[in-house]
């Protein structure tokens, strides 16, 4: 019997609803600690110079300041020489050097103040000659590795930054101490085999993945990724990593002259799952994730994701992916928060815990089909995180426009 | 009875290995935040070192050997014009 009122129908949110409110609600928490650790690196990090130039120029008794110069006196009140820092993007982020030049016009001394770089690479520039081949050139010459000076295999990149950031100090010490006028640095676009091959890549993932013939569709992906693993992997080592996302973020974005990859790379990952909300990458080229394919081949691996463990597994990728970010963007060392073992296995480079971690990741792959990527790559949650992002936008979009339609 | 014992190990397997890689993520996190400068191999330990000054006397006059000997005209002496005089261990 109906007591005559109407009760008002509460709209009870579905499962899905839930769901979707959740990953909405950790998007903008993940996005708020990102620009918290955005901000909290921006306002830290930086080095003090002056208190530097005395060890590059002995005997220096007082330190001024001209501008960007620093100008290095001794008792007397005699110019020693002058300092600049001089910035260049590395691998990392950009790379600080101090250069000191004495007033005839020859470099004295050179320090790294600050570099973002992975340490393993960065410890070859270091323990190579090339911060001490400096000495005694003059600012007038060149400074350019495989010129005047040696390259650093294995660290093209970060080396390549270390000779930019000191052409950089010297020019300025040059222009405004010396009044030496050095021509205009001449920076060709750099366009080899590693841009061509990925964009090869790209294409060829990007139109065979809508192939409908299976069988073809496989041997096309076995072929990237046999492709991708040999010249993204062994040949040139230039995967996608963290240290790339992280520096992207922190906006240590490198010379498009001399890094047309980097920006080929994220730039087609980035436009290609935010337009087709498809992953490119992994599944197509990623090297590694093809070097863990091709051991699961070998022992006939299959993917094993138990099914109530698979959410709680999932956010410690997640956990892991974010951690690193935070860390890279909170020090502004986007090189220091990769953990990946990319480097270890294609350049045979790393530090023993590097090591033992590549090899249970090999071991693990032949029990389980990609266990890096399914469980700790840093990668794949950016990459769901775009897709999220972006089926939220839509969303929105759509949204709104409807309802301008009806007003 | 075999199954679910199997897919217990599998599980625990998958787990400790997870466990295990997010222990090492962490170790190579701290090795980047803390060391500077390249470990030394163990095999280089409690070895000694040369005094860096009496290595590149011994140097110089070895090049000076090299290249009296490239030149044609015969070296004064064979043998180091200064002895080694100390060598600094290093423990």
């Amino acid at each position: 019997m109906s007591n005559g009122r109407s009760i008002p129908l509460q709209a009870v949110p579905s499962p899905h609803q839930k769901k979707q409110q959740r990953e909405r609600l950790l998007i903008v928490l993940t996005v708020a600690l990102v620009v918290g650790a955005w901000i909290v690196g921006y306002f830290t990090s930086g080095t003090d110079v002056a208190p530097l130039v005395p060890d590059l120029l002995p005997g220096t008794a007082e330190v001024r300041t001209d501008g960007p110069i620093f100008v290095a006196l001794d008792e007397n009140g005699t110019v020693l020489g002058y300092a600049a820092l001089g910035s260049a993007p590395g691998y990392g982020g950009p790379i600080d050097m101090l250069v000191a030049i004495d007033p005839t016009g020859a470099i004295v001394g050179t320090q790294v103040v600050t570099e973002r770089e992975s340490p393993g690479f960065f410890r070859l520039v270091k323990s190579s000659e090339m911060i001490g081949e400096y000495n005694g050139r003059s600012i007038t010459d060149s400074l350019q590795l495989g010129q005047d000076l040696d390259a650093v295999t294995g660290a093209t990149v970060s080396a390549e930054g270390v000779a930019a950031a000191v052409r950089a100090a010297t020019r300025q010490i040059a222009n405004e101490a010396l009044n030496v006028s050095l021509p205009a640095e001449q920076k060709p676009i750099q366009f080899g085999w590693p841009e061509a091959i990925l964009l090869l890549l790209f294409a060829s993932g990007y139109l065979t993945h809508k192939w409908h013939n299976r069988k073809w569709k496989m041997r096309a992906r076995w072929g990237t990724l046999i492709a991708g693993m040999i010249f993204l992997g062994f040949v040139y080592t230039v995967p996608l990593t963290i240290t790339m996302i992280i520096s992207l973020l922190s906006g240590y974005w490198p010379d498009w002259h001399n890094n047309l990859y980097w920006y080929l790379l994220i730039g087609g990952i980035l436009f290609v799952t935010t337009v087709d909300a498809k992953n490119p990458y992994c599944s197509w080229f990623c090297p590694f994730g093809a070097f863990q394919e091709c051991v699961a081949a070998i022992s006939k691996a299959k993917p094993y994701r138990p099914r109530d463990l698979s959410e709680a597994l999932k956010w410690v990728q997640r956990g892991l992916s974010l951690a690193a970010i935070v860390l890279g963007l909170a020090l502004r060392r986007p090189g220091v928060a990769s953990y990946e073992p990319f480097a270890t296995l294609f350049d045979l480079r790393g530090t023993a815990v590097q090591w033992i971690f590549l090899v249970l990741i090999i071991l693990a792959s032949l029990i389980t089909y990609r266990p890096f990527c399914n469980f700790l790559c840093p990668l794949d949650p950016v990459v769901d995180f775009i897709a999220a992002t972006r089926r939220w936008l839509k969303e929105g979009w759509t949204r709104w426009r409807n309802q301008a339609a009806n007003v | 009875m075999a199954e679910p014992s199997r897919e217990r190990l599998k599980r625990t397997a998958l787990l400790g290995f997870v466990a295990v890689c997010v222990g090492l993520i962490g170790l190579i996190w701290a090795e980047g935040l803390t060391g500077d400068e390249p470990a030394t191999p163990s095999y280089y330990r409690d070895t000694f070192r040369m005094d860096e000054n009496i290595y590149l006397t011994v140097t110089a006059e070895a090049l000076e050997y090299q290249r009296s000997l490239e030149e044609g005209t015969p070296p004064a002496t064979t043998a180091p014009v200064a002895p080694i005089t100390s060598v600094t261990i290093q423990a």
